[in-house]
């Protein structure tokens, strides 16, 4: 059943796939029940659940689907984006969302062992940032000892 | 849970995978709430769970992942529910057969 995009309440209405290019069904993550036995999946304008034993998909169906709405693989809210390692399973490429017009303000992408990732740039921001005030304090201080120095060379 | 709380504003799409990780139940009801409150202020939800708790948000679609791809089921039909309405229904049966000696 068609639903109208614009009754729609939610952004994302389809999660298209298409099999081009680089697909190979004997491949993981192709091979998996979760990925091959489908070509569009309807969501729920409000929630809706991606359930399953471990090791079924999960985590790899719901990695890509946050990839093709344009998050960061290692996860956090989009433009919380500084990527590191590349840890992304290439299925994104072959997934697209049908979105309706509804605009979103507000985004995240939780994966499941992100709390540590997100956590550990957290980390780095806080240190890089330190690191930039001792310099610049370091800076400031050169620039005072400097014009000390140079007066006092001057008085010399 | 703090992220949810404090981070998300509303009017926004959030895909989470294993909210519950370090959850309590009550959290978890408290995480239901909060969802809900995150819902009213337009947004929409994409969750990877093994919680019963947090997969019975009301008129939710549930997709299975079954041998075959996924599929839709109600909450009562969720094998995850399932298990663990069984398992607090008759926790002595369960561990009499798991915790049998050979």
């Amino acid at each position: 059943m068609e639903r109208s995009s614009f009754d729609f309440k939610g952004n994302v209405m389809d999660i298209v796939q298409n099999r081009q290019d680089h697909w190979d069904n004997t491949q993981y993550p192709y091979n998996l029940d979760a990925v091959q036995s489908w070509d569009r999946l309807a969501l729920h304008e409000n929630v809706t659940f991606i359930v399953g034993e471990n090791g079924s998909g999960k985590s790899t169906l719901i990695e890509a689907i946050a990839i093709a709405a344009g998050f960061n693989p290692e996860g956090g809210s989009k433009n919380f984006n500084f990527s590191t390692e590349e840890s992304h399973s290439p299925l994104s490429e072959h997934i697209r969302l049908s979105r309706a017009p509804k605009r979103n303000k507000d985004g995240y992408f939780l994966r499941a062992e992100s709390y540590f990732n997100v956590a550990s740039n957290i980390n780095e921001l806080d240190r890089a940032l330190a690191l930039a005030l001792q310099l610049s304090i370091l800076t400031a201080a050169r620039h005072f000892i400097n014009n000390r120095m140079g007066r006092a060379l001057c008085l010399c | 849970m703090s992220l949810l709380m404090h981070r998300f504003g509303g009017e926004g799409l959030y895909i989470l995978d294993e909210p519950e990780a370090a959850l309590s139940p009550q959290r978890q009801l408290a995480f239901l709430s909060r969802m809900h409150d995150l819902i009213q202020r337009k947004s929409q939800f994409i969750i990877a769970t093994h919680s019963p708790i947090i997969m019975a948000y009301p008129e939710a679609w549930i997709y299975e992942l079954q041998e075959g791809g996924p599929m839709r089921v109600d909450w009562e039909n969720v094998e995850h529910v399932d298990t663990t309405r069984q398992f607090l229904k008759h926790p002595q049966s369960y561990l009499k057969v798991l915790l049998e000696d050979e």
